[in-house]
């Protein structure tokens, strides 16, 4: 048997029922667990922001080891979009070794996230994705994005030490 | 019976729709009004709550207006017509009127959008929320129309060899027809079987519809959707059943099991339990589930600013968008996802039916 010890910080206090109260409390904390969220406005694709979304979850401990996710058609009609988007952040994931399908189609999580290639690089590329898009948008070209950064290694490294 | 008890019969009818229609602006949820996306706080707004009282009462006045031209000039109000012309003047108008509110809230919306750049956030859980119904409903219809087919089969050797299959509305028989299995069992073949089959395919395709209404909130809506749709699919069933059991009371009458005299109240007492049944439950869980919704820490504010996918706020056109069924803005229950080819092929197919059935009925 094992106490989750995160389970208030994970989904407590936020948690008001409202309107009416014939909802189970335990329907919405069983729920609260992975909420996926995505700003359509956000440059960076659609996809991306699943794929982070997810493995985001993963490392904050929400969605764990063999917890099923839904089918894209399912996914994309609940966000209202083209199941396509979601299909493909699965296929990354799934390519990744994160996912997996099972026997019965069911798409579970494989992998913690310290064990993948996307787990250690991906999550940093997708934080710096944002970054480098705006500066390319703000007209720096490739040399300039990279000379920033250069030079912000050191300058960083150097405080670090 | 005299033709009196038929305007008075329209005059319902058309006063019921009033009814109906007049309870829609408070079924529709606080963050979505006249087909509107709404900051919560809009809600109790003097002029919004004006708006809906406005609908509220056009809808019941206009309505009592043509009933009551129904019921003192129905005898001048050419034939069968009278009753469809009416109520589809009555819902132009109440469109025009609708249409003129969902302008005047997208002005008072604009009024108070005044924070930030738009959002457009969409949002939901990943954890699967139970929406399943107990599958036996699906057989309930089908099980009717077996013991209308078995009643039928038990009752043929019996039944004269010409029988009438058509009344006019004071129970006397205008159209005769000789016996053979199919005349005998025509409605339950032609109206049971299909209805069933319908009615049944729409309630599992409700099941599947999973559009978040208001993204604040994923987790509530995502409750309150599949709580939605899991009512509306016993709605659904409930329907079936009534219809299954106007074909069994219908066909009693035609088998002489019934006196004729009671064909308009054996068709219209079910009828009359469709509409209750439908408001009870749309004001019970709301449009879209929102009144069993949970405040799962949403701000109330919006974060989805879709009103461009949704013209006049009744049409919803989104091409990013795979489904085929979303809920309504405006009204109880489900619309099409007019980007879909899907969606045009079922559209065609919701007009063709009626208009098929019609030319059958008049070329007959």
């Amino acid at each position: 048997m094992s106490i989750d010890v995160n389970a208030k910080e994970r989904h407590g206090g936020e948690m008001k029922l409202g309107y009416h109260n014939d909802v189970k409390n335990h329907d919405v904390e069983n729920a609260g667990r992975g909420v996926i969220t995505l700003d359509l406005n956000d440059p960076r694709p659609l996809y991306m922001q699943i794929v982070e979304s997810i493995l985001r979850l993963i490392e904050n401990n929400r969605m764990k080891l063999g917890d099923s996710l839904p089918s894209s058609r399912k996914l994309s009609g609940e966000l209202g979009i083209n199941y396509h988007t979601v299909n493909r952040a699965y296929e990354i994931l799934i390519h990744d070794g994160i996912l997996q399908i099972d026997r019965k189609k069911r798409i579970t999580i494989a992998r913690g996230i310290s064990e993948s290639a996307i787990g250690r690089i991906g999550m940093w590329k997708m934080k710096i994705w944002g970054m480098i898009e705006e500066m390319i948008s703000a007209g720096f070209s490739k040399t300039d994005i990279l000379m920033v950064l250069s030079s912000l290694i050191g300058d960083v490294a150097e405080g670090y030490n | 019976m005299s033709a009196e008890i038929l305007y008075i019969i329209d005059a319902a009818v058309l006063l019921m729709i009033g009814f109906v229609l007049s309870v829609v602006p408070y079924i529709n949820p606080p963050f979505i009004q006249f087909g509107v996306r709404l900051p919560e706080e809009v809600y109790s707004n003097r002029k919004l709550v004006m708006l809906r009282r406005i609908y509220s009462s056009a809808s019941i006045a206009i309505s009592a207006f043509l009933a009551a031209i129904e019921y003192f000039f129905g005898s001048v109000i050419p034939g069968y017509l009278s009753l469809i012309g009416f109520v589809l003047i009555y819902l132009i108008l109440m469109l025009v009127i609708y249409l003129k509110i969902h302008y005047t809230v997208m002005k008072i919306k604009r009024t108070f959008k005044s924070t930030g750049t738009p959002n457009d956030i969409v949002a939901t859980t990943l954890t699967d929320v139970d929406s399943s119904v107990n599958p036996l409903i699906f057989v309930l219809p089908w099980a009717a129309v077996a013991i209308i087919l078995a009643v039928g089969l038990y009752l043929y050797p019996s039944l004269p060899s010409t029988f009438p299959d058509h009344f006019n509305a004071q129970g006397v028989a205008n159209s005769f027809e000789s016996k053979t299995l199919l005349s005998v069992l025509s409605s339950v073949l032609f109206i049971g079987v299909p209805v069933s089959a319908l009615l049944d395919f729409l309630a599992i395709a409700v099941l599947r519809v999973g559009q978040i209404q208001d993204p604040s909130r994923p987790i509530g809506s995502k409750l309150s959707i599949k709580r939605f749709n899991r009512v509306n699919a016993y709605l659904l069933v409930f329907i079936a059943l009534i219809v299954d059991s106007i074909i069994f009371l219908t066909s009693l009458v035609m088998w002489q099991i019934i006196p004729r005299g009671l064909v308009l109240i054996v068709t219209l007492l079910p009828a009359l339990c469709i509409i209750p049944a439908v408001m009870i439950v749309a004001l019970k869980v709301g449009q879209g589930g929102w009144r069993t919704m949970a405040r799962d820490g949403g701000s109330g504010k919006i974060v989805r600013d879709d009103d461009r996918l949704w013209k006049g706020g009744i049409i919803y056109y989104n091409p990013e968008d795979s489904s085929i069924l979303v809920p309504k803005r405006f009204g109880y229950g489900y619309t099409l996802n007019m980007a879909h080819p899907v969606s045009w092929l079922v559209f065609v197919i919701i007009v063709l039916v009626p208009v098929a059935i019609f030319v059958f009925v008049v070329g007959v």
